[in-house]
């Protein structure tokens, strides 16, 4: 063990000088000094946090006894139930802290439900589908823990999640496939025909057009594909010419014939006529109508309308997902081993929906579905749906696991087979499935080597559906998925609307896709000179220059206070409340988005603030009213570190406008100074602030990064893993693809051990 | 067009407002008014053991969980966040028959008949205990459970199972649902939820065993899709349902197979799968044997924008689904726990939560009371249309119990003594409304729920923090 402890390690011990220490002198020592140590216990003389981790034992059974009241003993002076609390959160810290050197503890692999975006991705990916969240729309939301709605342990299954899988999964089925087809299927009948002027119903249902005039009906084609369209007619002769017909799809012209079929003897004229799919008007049209007095009247009768095909020999416009899936099947159909052919289709789908090689038990399962759909009625086709979407209901499908029976000993470790890697670092990069290329890394067996597996992270990263880390992640750590459910008071903010919240989602999501994509620093996150603007959102900030609706980056003047999340419209408004900025929220969001130390939650029976409001008046500003937080100590105590903060940045407005005077003429006072003596005045100073320590958001940015590469929470043995990353970061410059990379070259990534039996 | 505002008497008109055809209130409740076929009539007889139950209520007494007529019995708990304003919820005056309304219950008056007040229920386990803050996700956590949820931000939930669970898993198997679970909002998208506790215990009241929550949905039409289906013939869905069964059939064997290589916490999370399988395999065959009749009116359009046609919207369901018999038991969350919805319909643009803690602001009191009797109002309809809904001789409210409350009784001062409850329908003629009915202090809200599970059939001995059945819901 060092003899030098780390900063956690130094900050809890100051802790424990100015807040545990005197409570412990004050209602232990009595009994647990150096001089006395009843029960072999003492509290005193305590110089560093090894001291502490020493009488580890003493300090839980402290713990408990305190918590129940059991000590102090009931005839001595009582701690209030709020010191209680302080004691024992600082007790839990210190049994939970982990020298930055410890050994690496690589923590366990829950089975891993995929979440909705990761559900809906893999169905887009999987059934090549661009529009997958269609058929998803109704699953419930994710359960979320730590902030993230991928953490394993916390994702669980309801009745009501499984039947919208089975759900989605017909629909997605047959969105990617398209509908059935009957391909040579034979003619059927299209009806009813309707009768345009000038013409009689005939008794088959037919029209008998007496002068010209037009037969129509609608035909209904379900795929775009070539078809025969047939026309059985008949006609009464005179003059010199046969009875004309002009036959016209959608008002356009496509074929005409002479009629000399007559009454019993009709004739049926048959043309190809592609289609696309949907609703079409059939017209046939009667051109040539004679009549005179006594030479003879001319007339054309259409008994009837049919529709044949596809026709098999041209070409059918199938979707992307039907030629990938389906179409090989049909090629193996033509040597006529229709079990053979399901197959094949069957395991090279469940396969890439397993994304590991199909066991031929599953197989087999798989091939019963079929043969019992065939077996009830269905034709080849969507009897192979059905199997196919049982495919899509499969646990091996719906959840990630790796193979590790021996999952209960902790003392176990475990490296993730190449497969299980391959799903790791593609849920982490894409939140989806991963791709042939990974798969066949992971088959050839070279994925579990570290260079390879960095190797294939760098090309996932230059991919598009790495949008997905940086939605999903920015989503989440930012708080940028809240902006949507934020009821901002229209009346004080009627310039925010829904391009407003757009475009302030875009600014957040672009910078750090900027850093993902190498061109920006972790810390220019924090204060950067440049950031991304659109005309709209460049005017919500006061900054001349930008137009259109399109976003670029911008170079910011010198004396704009933007530049970094703190000051970016989206973070600044989902701190506050409808009406109001809330100076709270905005300390709490730097002291656990950005710095990771959230305070503990406020204590219970939070006294009302009616007196503060009537003490200062009816036009106290928020500064005032927040005063009663530092005047009460209980409150103090967090709010001494959260409130300065959150004042620092009352320039902006609830909505993120920059403002030099509340409404009311009153100024604004952004300065402040925190408990250790840091002194700032306004967001500058607050950003030089956070900078000065710049390790502290690293390692908050490596744990939360880390918790969602991995899907689980970080936990105190995590911290050599933390801190190992950081380390690498650091040296690098404080690169975020290095960072990625290094989660990615982790032992915490690449392994796992068992969890205790719950 | 416009809706039904009857009850709504400070509600302007509700004008279109969904994408797409608006739904008709009157389609939805096509059946009121009309004494139609019971389709629950069709649906016991194809099942031997319900049949049975049938024949003995009809022979004169009623039997657990069934009315005298061998009406079926239903029970919803309602949950509405963020406590009331006590003082103008708590009627002040007389006693049994004859009290005074409060201001805020004088939104029941057109059913008051139908209703019981009761005061002095307690939910102690939402009280802190020793956890500290974190009162909203208790009062949710322990609301229908009456257990203290574990303090946690997620790796380790443990609550209980709550009480419409409890129940349903005793006589849930003789729908084709065994409960339905509906909300208005789901929980926040992102950070965490409320002091610590993980959002489950915020977002979810009801719980099938202590760690698992139990999905609610909150698109009308969604609800409506679950309850009948989206295949409009009996041939499609005959064919749908055979489709399925196989593929169940499958992936239970599938998962069977995948159990096999896991450890034990990793079986405990694959067998939420496989009772979800289960449960599913148990619908898709009660369908197959009963056939039951396809629903009678149109499917609705969505989440209606407006707060309060969505509240209907939902309780429209449930009415649904109550007298067709789909389902007997449902829970119904007016917000999440905490809840910080504005309600521009009401002019009242600040979050409900900020409201909540008013700080003695008279402006800020005014609007939580709105509020308040604004969710009264749409309840009072609620019961209304229960109550329009022929069943037998009577009305579906005769075999209802619908409860209404809170886990928070003041929303101020985050108590969970004096808990603001109403009791409506008369469980089958167990129970005698129109009453206000005073509890001593600190009786525990569980032993209502006793009272309910024993009267809906269930073997009960205690629930949650009960100390036994509660007296008084039949008048001395």
């Amino acid at each position: 063990m060092p003899s030098e402890p780390d900063y956690l390690g130094a900050s809890l011990e100051k802790r424990f000088r100015t807040d545990i220490e005197p409570l412990l002198s004050e209602f232990c020592f009595g009994c647990h000094s150096e001089k006395r140590s009843k029960a072999g216990v003492s509290f005193e003389g305590l110089h560093n946090v090894f001291d502490m981790l020493a009488i580890e034992g003493d300090f839980w059974a402290a713990r408990e006894l305190i918590n129940s009241h059991d000590m102090p003993p009931p005839d001595e002076p009582s701690p209030t139930d709020h010191q209680r609390q302080l004691i024992n959160e600082w007790i839990d810290d210190v049994l939970s802290y982990y020298p930055a050197d410890a050994e690496i503890d690589p923590g366990w692999f829950t089975i891993h439900r995929l979440n909705r975006s990761e559900y809906t991705n893999t169905l887009r990916d999987l059934l090549y589908l661009d529009d997958a969240h269609k058929v998803t729309g109704q699953l419930p939301p994710d359960d979320t823990g730590y902030g993230f709605d991928n953490i394993a342990d916390v994702l669980s299954t309801s009745t009501l999640q499984v039947e919208q899988y089975l759900e989605a999964a017909e629909r997605a089925i047959e969105l990617a496939l398209g509908p059935v087809v009957e391909v040579g299927a034979g003619p059927a009948p299209v009806r009813p025909i309707e009768l345009g002027n000038g013409s009689n119903r005939l008794s088959r249902g037919g029209s008998f057009m007496y002068t010209n005039s037009e037969a129509r009906a609608q035909i209904d084609v379900p795929v775009e594909a070539t078809y025969e369209l047939s026309i059985e007619a008949w006609g009464t002769r005179a003059g010199d010419d046969l009875p004309r017909a002009v036959i016209l799809i959608d008002r356009k012209r496509i074929a005409s014939f002479d009629v000399a079929g007559t009454q019993g003897d009709e004739e049926t004229h048959t043309t190809r006529v592609t289609l696309g799919s949907g609703t079409h008007q059939v017209s046939v049209r009667f051109v040539n109508d004679f009549y005179i007095e006594g030479e003879g009247d001319r007339n054309l009768a259409i008994e009837n309308i049919t529709l044949a095909g596809p026709v098999p020999e041209e070409p059918i416009a199938r979707t992307e997902g039907y030629r990938q899936i389906l179409a090989p099947a049909h090629g193996a159909l033509t040597t006529s081993d229709e079990h053979g052919a399901a197959s094949a289709v069957l395991e090279r789908f469940a396969t890439r929906a397993y994304r590991r090689p199909v066991a031929a038990q599953e197989l087999a399962g798989l091939l019963a579905v079929f043969r019992s759909a065939r077996g009830a009625g269905d034709t080849f086709d969507p009897a192979l749906r059905v199997a196919l979407s049982a495919v899509l209901v499969s646990p091996n499908f719906l959840y990630r696991s790796v193979d590790n029976t021996a999952s209960d000993d902790p003392g176990t470790r475990y490296e993730l087979s190449g497969y299980e890697l391959a799903s790791r670092l593609s849920y982490f990069l894409w939140s989806s499935m991963p791709d042939d290329a990974l798969l066949a890394s992971a088959a050839a067996g070279t994925l579990a080597h570290p260079d390879e597996l960095i190797m294939q992270a760098k090309r996932m990263l230059q991919d598009p559906r790495s949008e997905a880390l940086i939605n999903n992640f920015t989503g989440q750590w930012l708080l940028l998925r809240n902006l949507d459910g934020m009821e901002i008071d229209p009346d004080r903010f009627s310039t925010f609307d829904e391009s407003l919240k757009r475009d302030m989602e875009n600014e957040a999501r672009l910078c750090f896709a900027d850093a993902v994509r190498g061109n920006r620093g972790i810390l220019d996150l924090l204060d950067s000179d440049t950031t991304f603007l659109n005309e709209r959102l460049a005017g919500h900030y006061g900054i001349p220059g930008v137009e259109g609706d399109a976003f670029r980056l911008v170079e910011l003047p010198s004396e704009s206070p933007r530049g970094g999340v703190l000051t970016m419209g989206a973070v600044l408004t989902v701190t506050s409340n409808p009406t109001r900025t809330s100076p709270v929220k905005r300390g709490l969001f730097v002291l656990d988005e950005i710095l990771g130390t959230p305070p503990p939650p406020p204590p219970p029976d939070i006294p009302p603030l009616e007196q503060a409001a009537k003490q200062s008046g009816e036009h106290a500003t928020l500064r005032e009213q927040l005063q009663l937080h530092v005047s009460n100590p209980t409150c103090a105590a967090c709010h001494r570190r959260m409130d300065p903060i959150g004042l620092a940045m009352e320039n902006f407005d609830a909505i993120g406008r920059w403002r030099d005077t509340y409404s009311e003429n009153q100024p604004i006072d952004a300065s402040g100074s925190l408990p250790d003596g840091v002194i700032f005045n306004g967001p500058s100073e607050l950003k030089d602030f956070l900078l000065s320590e710049p390790d502290r958001f690293l390692d908050n940015l490596t744990s939360k990064l880390l918790m969602y590469a991995l899907g689980r929470g970080v936990e105190p043995f995590d911290r050599p893993t933390v801190h190992a990353i950081s380390t690498r970061v650091r040296e690098e410059g404080y690169n975020l693809q290095v960072l990625i990379e290094e989660i990615v070259r982790s032992e915490a990534f690449r392994t796992c051990r068992g969890k205790e039996g719950t | 067009m416009s809706r039904d505002t009857d009850h709504a008497g400070n509600q302007p008109p509700v004008e279109s407002q969904w994408l797409g055809k608006p739904l008709s209130r009157r389609t939805v409740l096509r059946g009121l008014g009309v004494t139609m076929a019971l389709p629950w009539l069709e649906a016991m007889a194809s099942g031997s053991h319900a049949l049975a139950g049938v024949a003995s209520a009809a022979s004169g007494t009623a039997s657990a969980g069934l009315a005298a007529g061998g009406h079926p019995l239903r029970t919803a708990f309602i949950f509405a966040p963020n406590g009331v304003n006590y003082e103008h919820w708590l009627p002040t005056q007389g006693a049994g028959r004859e009290f005074t309304l409060s201001p805020t219950l004088e939104a029941i008056a057109p059913v008051r008949d139908r209703v019981n007040v009761l005061t002095g229920l307690t939910l102690d386990k939402a009280r802190a205990n020793g956890d500290g803050p974190g009162d909203h996700a208790r009062s949710a956590a322990s609301f229908l459970t009456g257990q203290q949820a574990r303090k946690t931000a997620g790796n380790d939930i443990q609550i209980g199972v709550s009480i419409d669970q409890f129940v349903a898993q005793q006589v849930g198997s003789k729908t084709s649902l065994p409960s339905l679970e509906m909300g208005c909002e789901h929980g926040r998208a992102a950070g965490s939820c409320d002091s610590g506790y993980a959002c489950a215990y915020s977002s979810n009241v009801s719980w099938r065993d202590e760690d698992t929550p139990v999905a609610m949905q909150t698109d009308p039409r969604a609800v409506f899709e679950r309850l009948f289906g989206d295949s409009d013939s009996k041939k499609a869905r005959a064919e749908r349902l055979r489709r399925r069964r196989s593929v169940l059939d499958y992936v239970l064997e599938d998962s069977r197979r995948l159990e096999n290589g896991l450890g034990v916490s990793d079986r405990h999370k694959l067998d939420e799968f496989q009772t979800a399988v289960r449960e599913i395999e148990r619908r898709v065959s009660h369908a197959q044997e009963s056939s039951p009749p396809l629903p009678d009116h149109d499917r609705p359009d969505g989440v209606p924008r407006e707060i309060g046609a969505h509240i209907d919207l939902m309780y429209d369901m449930m009415l649904l689904a109550f007298r067709m018999d789909m389902t007997r038991l449902s829970t119904f969350m007016l917000g999440t726990a905490g809840s910080n919805r504005a309600y521009p319909e009401l002019g009242i643009k600040e979050g409900h939560h900020n409201l909540s803690h008013h700080r003695g602001d008279a402006d800020m009191i005014d609007k939580i009371r709105r509020i308040d009797r604004f969710r009264v109002e749409r309840f009072a309809k609620f019961i209304s249309d229960l109550q329009a809904t022929p069943e037998g001789n009577g009305s579906l409210l005769d075999n209802c119990t619908i409860l209404y409350g809170s886990g928070i009784s003041d929303g101020n001062r985050h108590d969970h003594h004096d808990l603001p409850i109403l009791l409506a329908g008369n469980g089958g003629g167990r129970i005698d409304t129109g009453r206000l009915v005073r509890y001593k202090r600190d009786t525990p809200l569980c032993n209502l729920y006793v009272s309910l599970a024993e009267q809906m059939g269930c073997q009960v001995e205690s629930f949650g923090d009960s100390t036994g059945p509660l007296e008084g819901l039949k008048h001395a």
